[in-house]
């Protein structure tokens, strides 16, 4: 052969080779822009329209659309660029059935192929021709089916093209869809661990409710034994105060009494833990610094006591200067402290170098916090004790707040009223109490809500002679025989003339043809009317009559109903010679 | 996809089928969904085909006469003027159909029909082909081509080869299932799994010697520049048809080495032709081709030397592999379709065919059937009727299927 010739074929192979380069780069080029569309979108629709727009020049038809499997195995459009597509159904026959298994399909005269010749006459006019290709993810079943309304538009590129591009597709949904399925698998994970967080949180606080149920239910059933101890302790306490006043009293008499009224005193303290642990126990409420309350209580007597029992224990204080105040009842946090440093030091009784910590701050909580309670958001001041003890074990913490759960030996040192009563207290000052525990140690958080009041200075301790009588006339209402004569004596003493009645009957009878200068009222009389409504019927008769309140039980809605009509100051039994005195003089004085 | 050939030379066309199919069905071990059936005139084909038929129930054959006998990669099988090949297409995910009809007087009509009946056949009307392969009496090639053009569109390429006898005696005929014809149109489309590949070439370059068609009916170019084409043609070959141009009568095989081109298409500003076999002088000195030349278009005169001719096959495979989608591992085997005239100008060189072939087609299948005119799809995708020329489609499959 001449070598021209030779040059002419090869001149011409390297011409096809390079058409072939530039067809198989345009190729790959559509079909990137493609791919990247396939990627970029998730929205179907919007991922196939803008498919079609990139599809469009590679592939150049006339209107493209997409049929999606539905559950019947028949197919329907899902998005066209032509409407007249849009209402078609479509059952796949031969054709179909290839192009679904993978093989594109170049119909060069859709009137021939069964699955066109089931259209509507117009359709197959816009589509005299059509290539198809299926898009397949795991899950759905696309074909993209693009058309041309002329006879045999599309060609055997076209197939080569649409083939490539089918399974690159295929693999670029697969991938995508394998990370939806992923993200959907996460999402469900989420979904499944916040039912189940929530789950736990439903039985965390039906726990929690039938906790603070429990309590209640044992506080009432304490509140009302407290109630009766109470007007006992009464007369323990009040009668050695009243012998006391006797000038003329033997040295040894003398210690006798103030031993008895000491441990009455005592008994009453314990009672009012009891009352403490009741709901709803009367408790005052004023501007409050926990800083104080700690200092006055670790330079208490008891406290002092408590160290000299268990020596090891260091006590360490870290105090916040600018505390906020809080709004509460001294007495009750006084108590809650001493029995939270109680544990605390019994903590450490065996611990090498006992280190027992009590520390305040300001905390602000400004995201609800799980705990031992849900904290919710605020300003709090937070009083917290640790120690460097055992800690408790996850059985016991669970239990630790009810009334008489203790592991110590019953009846020595533990009661196991300690932190139900710290439990009550906060519950009064709705506030919250926390608890971290590990082998290291365990703290006690007592969250109290933080006030801007500033607390007045501490008033003088009143003197006798500021709250004496002056021989005024005093009605008592005391259904209890020993409370109207502890009452009649005490007053006696502080110079009122008093007189007494046994119930609310007897007095509105005594008061027909009397007055009194001053009531000295029982809130709960049995039987008969109570407090409230007795005095009630009195200033029907004695407009603006005055009364003092005192009641072994609690500031009830009833003593606020008595006060709203009038009635003075609120007194809890067992009283004092100069609390009673205070409170009359003050009311007398009004 | 698989390939696998068969032939036989057995004068006896039952005994020839038996062994030829057997062959075959040994190389695939299962029947095939295609077979290529190219047998010379000689054979009794209604009988081969018969058998053939028998062989392989409900297989698509399609094929024709091959001028003295076949290449296979086994060799050149030809005995006495009898020659059997069958190839066979091995394709279960594809599909294939043939089909078949006679001229008459409307080739392109039949030429709709065969086609129409072999997408029926492989249940795909409407569908378009990967290929199609034709086998037509001689005479309306072209015509052909643009039904089938007309009927699926211009892209599906188009290869055959117009069949051929021994001594151009008019004994030959068209294959399809158990039909044989001898004025018909078979047609073969092919779905197949794989891919396809094609090359469409001659062996010929072109001359200094050109000039304007300017008379031409059909086939025959009665004028080049307004003078004789006959005289003109042997002004341009030095007087290599001086003898028949005062007589009239054939001109087969002296202008074997130089046929006649029209260029077909421009690449790269290189021209690729169309060859016309110039076979007989008319009484106006007109010459008679055998393939059409447009009026109006150029004509040019085209110079093959034997070594062109016997080196040509391989090489215009080579083409198709070296445009194949597919790699040369992935190629199963070829369809050849090798002009007549060209073989029985180089017969004495058939060894060199034979050779070049296996050497490019290494290891592979494939079928050289000898025609007297050849189909194919030129490099810029026209599907063209020519002589003189080799037109190859290659089998092959993609790796990612
Ligand atoms: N700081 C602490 N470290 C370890 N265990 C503690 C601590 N505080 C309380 N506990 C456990 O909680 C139990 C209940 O405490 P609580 O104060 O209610 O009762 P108590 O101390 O046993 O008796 P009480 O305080 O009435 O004398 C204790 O018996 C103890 O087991
Ligand atoms: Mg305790």
């Amino acid at each position: 052969m001449g070598a021209s010739e030779e040059l002419r074929e090869t001149l011409l192979d390297l011409e096809e080779a390079r058409k072939k380069e530039i067809l198989h780069r345009k190729m790959a080029e559509a079909l990137l822009e493609g791919l990247q569309v396939l990627v970029a979108s998730k929205d179907p629709k919007v991922l196939f329209t803008r498919l079609f727009d990139a599809m469009k020049k590679p592939l150049g038809f006339e209107a493209a659309f997409v049929l999606l499997e539905n559950d019947d195995g028949v197919f329907v459009p899902l998005t066209s660029s032509d409407a007249v597509f849009m209402q078609t159904v479509w059952r796949p026959a031969a054709m179909l059935k290839r192009v679904i298994k993978g093989n594109p399909a170049a119909v060069f005269d859709t009137n021939l192929v069964g699955e066109w010749a089931a259209q509507p006459e117009m359709v197959r006019t816009a589509a005299r021709s059509a290539l198809h290709f299926s898009i397949h993810t795991a899950q759905k079943q696309a074909v993209m089916v693009c058309t041309h309304p002329d006879r045999a538009y599309f060609s055997k590129d076209h197939v080569t093209l649409a083939k490539r591009f089918s399974v690159l597709a295929t693999q670029a949904l697969q991938k995508l869809e394998s990370e939806e399925r992923l993200a959907d698998l996460e999402k469900k994970l989420e979904d499944e661990i916040r039912v189940a967080e929530l789950n736990r949180r439903l039985a965390e606080s039906e726990q929690k409710l039938a906790h603070a149920r429990k309590m209640e239910a044992v506080g009432l059933l304490a509140g009302g034994v407290a109630h009766d101890l109470n007007n006992i302790l009464t007369g323990i306490a009040s009668y050695p105060e009243l012998l006391l006043m006797d000038e003329q009293l033997l040295p040894e008499h003398r210690d006798a009494l103030e031993t008895i009224r000491d441990a009455g005193f005592r008994a009453a303290a314990v009672v009012g833990d009891l009352l403490t642990v009741a709901r709803g126990a009367a408790s005052p409420r004023e501007p409050v610094n926990l800083n104080s309350i700690i200092d006055e209580y670790l330079f208490s007597h008891e406290h002092q006591r408590s160290l000299q029992v268990y020596r090891n224990a260091e006590i360490r204080t870290d105090l916040a200067e600018d505390l906020f105040n809080i709004e509460g009842s001294h007495v009750h946090i006084s108590k809650a402290l001493m029995n939270l440093v109680y544990n605390a030091v019994e903590a450490v009784r065996h611990t090498p170098e006992g280190l027992v910590q009590v520390r305040t701050d300001n905390r602000y909580v400004d995201r609800p916090l799980g705990g031992y309670s849900d904290i919710r958001i605020g300003e709090y001041a937070v009083l917290s004790v640790s120690d460097n003890g055992d800690g408790i074990s996850s059985e016991d913490l669970e239990r630790i707040f009810e009334p008489f759960y203790t592991r110590k030996t019953m009846g020595r040192s533990g009661t196991g009223l300690g932190l139900t009563i710290v439990w009550n207290v906060m519950e009064d000052h709705k506030g919250y109490v926390d608890v971290r525990t590990g082998k290291d140690g365990t703290e006690f958080s007592l969250y109290f809500p933080a006030i801007r009041d500033v607390i007045s200075e501490g008033e003088a301790a009143p003197v006798f002679k500021d709250y004496r009588g002056n021989g005024e006339t005093v009605l008592v209402i005391d259904d209890l025989e020993d409370q109207r004569k502890v009452a009649s004596a005490i007053l006696t003493k502080l110079g009122y003339r008093p007189h007494v009645v046994a119930s609310g009957e007897a007095a509105l009878e005594y008061l027909k043809d009397h007055s009194a200068d001053i009531l000295l009222l029982d809130m709960i009389m049995d039987p008969g009317m109570n407090g409230l409504e007795t005095y009630g019927k009195i200033i029907e008769i004695h407009p603006g009559q005055k009364v003092v309140i005192a009641s072994g039980y609690s500031k009830s809605e009833d003593v606020v109903a008595a006060q709203d009509l009038g009635a003075g100051s609120f007194i809890m039994k067992p009283y004092t010679l100069a609390k009673l005195g205070c409170a009359l003089k003050e009311e007398l004085q009004r | 996809m698989k390939l696998a050939s068969g032939w036989s030379t057995n004068p006896d066309p039952a005994k020839a089928s038996d062994e030829a199919f057997e062959m075959i069905l040994k190389k695939l071990g299962a029947l095939p969904h295609l077979m290529f059936i190219h047998s010379s005139s000689d054979y009794d084909n209604e009988a081969l085909l018969a058998r053939l038929g028998y062989l392989a129930p409900g297989v698509p054959l399609q094929g024709g006469t091959s001028c003295m006998g076949v290449i296979t990669e086994e060799g050149f099988h030809t005995g006495d003027g009898l020659g059997l090949g069958i190839l066979g297409l091995f394709d279960p995910d594809g599909s294939y159909g043939v089909g078949i009809a006679r001229q008459g007087g409307d080739p392109a009509k039949a030429a709709a029909s065969a086609l129409s009946q072999a997408l029926e056949q492989a249940g795909r009307p409407g569908e378009l082909p990967a290929a199609i392969v034709m086998t037509s009496c001689p005479g309306h090639e072209e015509i052909t081509i643009s039904a089938i053009e007309a009927y699926l569109g211009a892209t599906v390429p188009i290869l055959g080869g117009t069949s051929a006898d021994n001594d151009m005696s008019g004994r030959w005929q068209q294959f399809c299932n158990n039909s044989v014809f001898h004025d018909g149109i078979s047609i073969a489309v092919l779905f197949t799994s794989g891919d396809v590949s094609y090359s469409f070439h001659s062996g010929y370059e072109p001359t200094h010697h050109s000039g304007e068609a300017t008379r031409v009916s059909g086939r025959i170019l009665h004028e080049i520049n307004g003078m004789p084409a006959a005289a003109v043609y042997n002004e341009w070959t030095d007087g290599l048809i001086g003898e028949t141009l005062r007589h009239g009568g054939s001109l087969v095989p002296a202008t074997t080495f130089s046929p006649l081109g029209h260029p077909v298409g421009h690449v790269g500003g290189i021209s690729y032709y169309k060859l016309s076999y110039p076979v007989a002088v008319l009484p106006d000195k007109g010459l008679e081709l055998f393939a059409e030349i447009q009026q109006g278009g150029e004509v040019v005169l085209m110079k093959g030397t034997p070594d062109s001719l016997a080196s040509r096959a391989g090489r215009v495979v080579k083409a198709a592999i070296d445009a194949a989608p597919f790699t040369h591992d992935n190629t199963e085997g070829a369809l050849v379709l090798f002009c007549a005239g060209c073989m029985l100008a180089v017969q004495d060189r058939m060894d060199q065919i034979v050779s070049g072939l296996k050497n490019i087609l290494k290891n592979k299948t494939f079928l050289c059937s000898f025609t007297l005119g050849e189909q194919g799809c030129f490099i810029g995708g026209e599907n063209r009727h020519g002589n003189l020329m080799i037109a190859t489609l290659l089998f092959g499959h993609i790796e990612a299927d």
